[in-house]
């Protein structure tokens, strides 16, 4: 899986991509010297499955994505918002997309896009925050400071060894790549690691090097990047997409993402998001464009991926806080609901679609019942693709959706109930 | 502590930061004196009036960067700290993005009511903010009508400007929204109530019965103990630290009845407590992008050529590029003025500090010791004032014009790297005032 790259070669590489300017660090040649030699003593990680993560910011309106076309209620209770039955994209006699995601609709022929239907959790909290909170640390009872992902990434063998074990892209941190152990960087571009390159880098890693037990936390953020700087730079190949992506923020954020994973960076999950899902309000026009961007992201992504030959081992996952009510408002959009699907990108899926529609006659407060736990969609994602045991880190145990066709067999498990048990520190 | 450390924390937490300047002038009031004097901020004259058309130049239309601009030169330059740094409160708690209002005017107008209110009663403020044309297209009230309400204003009015999540139920959204119908905006005029639009209907809120109207609601929530709770505990974070000890609160809350709703009197017993200046408040914050940006260029002294350049009515190009420079900066570290990432605003504290924004901190420290960049208005002066010091000194003097406090670890590695520079690369003073800004240490205030 790594080349072993001579030192020239891989200052080539490093060079080309991050432009040095100056002639590599002495520790830059070792870094990639100890990496290799670590490569060569047989470590490898537990396995090579990557997790991409896309969040949705804001409740997207999942019956207008996922749309059940030949429901009479539907045009009823969405007088100017229903999607006229001819312009949907159909799934089959029941079920359509939404016009703009027509290049999703490729993926789903090709078996490689799964809808899960009506996914969501007992009493639904319609706060963004709190509901994005839910979703990300998964955990509805409780506030908690650790996310499902960054619990995850703590149970990965040597993942403290690993600086870009999980990656954000982006300037903020979600709350679901928190760990209690693990510090996973954010990254707004990969430009910006540019700077953390060279002689800087040394001096800034002394100074960084903090016992005060105030400054220490805001340090080792500072090194982190650093450290992922270092990383990358040492790794980076010279991989060029052959797949356009369009210039939206999520499809570069993607790109990147591909970038990264052609470099075999041994990162197995990645986090973006992409907001504006709140329409409250005028929101057929906007609405389409979303799902054009998140559907032409989304098909660049997968093509890339398949391109590079990686199609096997990558799973991206496609979610948003909540849906939106089924009764538009008097403003041609709607208000925050409960229930909505969540997308699947990648090889092997068992089927297109999971799980029933929820029905539009039996609500709850106005809003779609749900009929899947989405830590049952977790439990999928942690178990049949990375090979986890599910239970601790979901707090409970929830039967996987059958996402998959191929299930791994079960893996070692290498957390300790102690880690676990840990008290919870945001 | 000495009065100075305490005024010179004063400044950072209800200043803008406690440059050299303004720590000799309020010194010399002693600390009440200078709590005094930020708060009556009326008394001190400021002329802002022809900065915006001076930006704007012969642009057709406003546009948001002459308003990020705008209030960037005012938070450079203003002698009234105190109240820039309210309507950052305010345009926090009341977040409302220009991405989706999209008129640069009306943002403009909203950050212009949080100026005058400032200090003023909650209720007024609530009142001024339900009517604000910014915050009615931001939220979709202006399409709230009779039948069919909208009930984003309402959602967010109880879950975050009032009350709080868990302290209403989902009915109570409903019908403070039918309440807020009619509410709306009429073009080139601004709010308008039309009674046509407006649910006349009986409403139950918060067990309160009747035909209860927005301004009813506002009532009821600005009298309700959950909104004293959020809105005293968030001035408290604001200023002091993460949480209030319960009894302090308590008694911000009785103030926030006491005296009808007055933020100022609020703000005035925070900064007066003991609590304001204990152990767990000074140097425990993080600084915000506005606070580590526009506090260090205080500091460093380029805020007197933005005040220079609008006494002189004139904004050369090089100010104007600045003030860009600095609204960029702030934005890359996770702050974009008038763009907050959601109605919740930005998330302060600890959130401040990813590995992502860290290096834009480095960036800007980077700049501003850079001859070619931002350092090319700072380091003469900088350099004739401080040139002949040896290297402990030097770090001495850069420290206290930055307000800067190291911790011994910091200060070695520093004074190691500058011994280490040789003569000929990057002079001393600039390292060091690079390292200084990159440093841990000086991530707080």
């Amino acid at each position: 899986m790594l080349l072993p790259l001579t030192r020239r070669a891989f200052l080539r590489k490093s060079a080309t991509l991050i432009a040095l300017g100056v002639a590599a660090p002495g520790w830059l040649s070792r870094l990639a010297e100890a990496h290799l030699q670590a490569t060569q003593k047989g470590y490898r990680p537990a396995n090579d499955r990557i997790l991409v993560v896309v969040q949705l910011s804001g409740g997207n309106d999942g019956l207008n994505t996922v749309i059940p076309y030949t429901e009479s209620l539907y045009r009823q209770m969405r007088p100017t918002l229903a999607v006229p039955e001819n312009a949907v994209i159909p799934l089959n006699e029941h079920l359509g997309l939404h016009p703009s995601m027509a290049k999703v609709k490729t993926l789903y022929d090709a078996g490689r896009f799964a809808i899960i239907q009506g996914v969501g959790y007992p009493n639904p909290n319609r706060s963004h925050f709190r509901s994005m909170e839910i979703w990300q640390t998964a955990n509805p009872d409780s506030v908690e400071g650790t996310g499902w992902l960054g619990r995850y990434l703590d149970t990965v063998p040597d993942s403290g060894r690993n600086a870009i074990i999980g990656l954000v892209l982006g300037r903020e941190m979600p709350v679901a790549m928190v760990g209690n152990r693990v510090r996973v960087p954010c990254v707004g571009s990969l430009d910006d690691f540019r700077s953390l390159i060279g002689e800087n880098a040394e001096s800034l890693r002394a100074m960084y090097s903090l016992r005060d037990e105030r400054l220490r936390p805001v340090g080792k953020e500072a090194l982190a990047a650093l450290d992922a700087a270092q990383m990358v730079a040492a790794k980076m190949n010279q991989y060029q997409s052959p797949i356009p992506y369009p210039q939206t923020p999520l499809a570069q954020a993607l790109q990147q993402i591909a970038q990264l994973i052609a470099s075999n960076l041994n990162t197995r999950v990645y986090y973006c998001s992409t907001g504006g899902f709140d329409t409250h309000a005028q929101q057929a026009q906007r609405h389409a464009s979303l799902l054009q961007g998140v559907s032409e992201g989304l098909t660049a992504f997968w093509n890339d991926v398949e391109a590079m030959g990686k199609a096997d081992r990558v799973l991206v996952l496609v979610f948003s806080e909540f849906g939106r009510r089924v009764a538009e408002n008097g403003s041609q959009g709607t208000d925050h609901g409960a229930a909505a699907p969540v997308f699947v990108v990648g090889k092997g899926l068992q089927s297109g679609i999971i799980g029933e529609h929820p029905s539009l006659r039996d609500l709850q407060d106005g809003d779609l019942r749900h009929h899947i736990d989405f830590r049952s969609v977790y439990a999928a994602v942690l178990e049949d693709w990375l090979g986890v045991d599910s239970q601790p880190l979901l707090r409970g145990r929830f039967k996987p959706v059958p996402l998959l066709a191929v299930t791994p067999p079960r893996t070692t498990l290498h957390y300790t109930t102690s880690l676990l048990k840990s008290p919870i520190v945001r | 502590m000495t009065e100075r450390a305490r005024i010179a924390h004063l400044l950072r937490r209800a200043g803008l930061g406690a440059s050299e300047a303004e720590l000799d002038y309020y010194e010399r009031l002693g600390y009440r004196g200078a709590v005094d004097a930020l708060m009556s901020y009326d008394k001190v004259h400021e002329d802002y009036s022809g900065l915006l058309a001076q930006i704007r130049g012969d642009a057709p239309q406003l546009r948001m960067p002459h308003v990020k601009a705008w209030w960037v030169a005012r938070l450079l330059s203003t002698r009234r700290p105190l109240q820039e740094r309210m309507v950052l409160f305010w345009h926090n708690h009341f977040a409302t993005s220009a991405s989706k209002v999209n008129r640069a005017d009306l943002m403009l107008a909203q950050n212009e009511t949080f100026r005058r209110l400032a200090l003023g009663s909650f209720r007024e403020i609530l009142l001024a903010v339900s009517r604000d044309p910014a915050m009615l297209l931001w939220l979709d009230n202006h399409l709230n009508r009779k039948g069919k309400p909208n009930e984003n204003f309402a959602r967010e009015l109880l879950e975050l400007f009032t009350l709080g999540i868990g302290n209403y139920t989902e009915q109570d959204v409903k019908e403070a929204a039918r309440a807020f119908t009619g509410w709306t905006l009429r073009p080139q005029v601004g709010f308008q109530f039309v009674p046509a639009l407006h649910d006349d209907g009986e409403k139950q809120f918060l067990g309160q019965r009747g035909n209860l109207n927005g301004t009813d609601i506002i009532d009821i929530l600005v009298r309700h103990p959950k909104t004293a709770e959020l809105l005293c505990a968030k001035l408290f974070r604001f200023f002091a630290y993460e949480q209030p000890e319960p009894a302090v609160l308590r008694a911000l809350m009785r103030t926030y009845f006491d005296s009808g709703y007055q933020v100022g009197a609020v703000v005035r017993q925070i900064l007066l407590s003991e609590a304001f200046i204990s152990p767990k408040a000074v140097r425990t914050m993080v600084k915000s992008p506005v606070d580590y940006v526009i506090g260090t260029l205080r500091c460093v002294g380029l805020a007197h050529q933005v005040t220079r350049a609008i006494q002189a009515q004139v904004v050369p190009r090089a100010v104007i590029a600045l003030l860009r420079g600095a609204d960029i900066a702030m934005q890359r570290m996770g702050m974009s003025l008038f763009y907050p990432p959601s109605v919740k605003g930005w998330d302060w504290g600890k959130a401040w500090i990813t590995s992502a924004t860290m290096v834009e901190r480095l960036r800007f420290a980077e700049s501003l010791a850079n001859p070619r960049t931002l350092g090319r208005a700072v380091l003469p002066a900088l350099q004739a004032r401080f040139g002949e010091l040896g290297d402990e000194q030097l770090l001495e003097q850069l420290s206290t014009l930055l307000d800067a406090s190291l911790n011994d670890d910091t200060r070695r590695a520093i004074l190691r790297t500058v011994q280490k520079t040789s003569a000929g690369s990057a002079p001393k003073l600039s390292t060091m005032l690079r390292l200084i800004c990159a440093s841990a240490d000086y991530q707080f205030m």
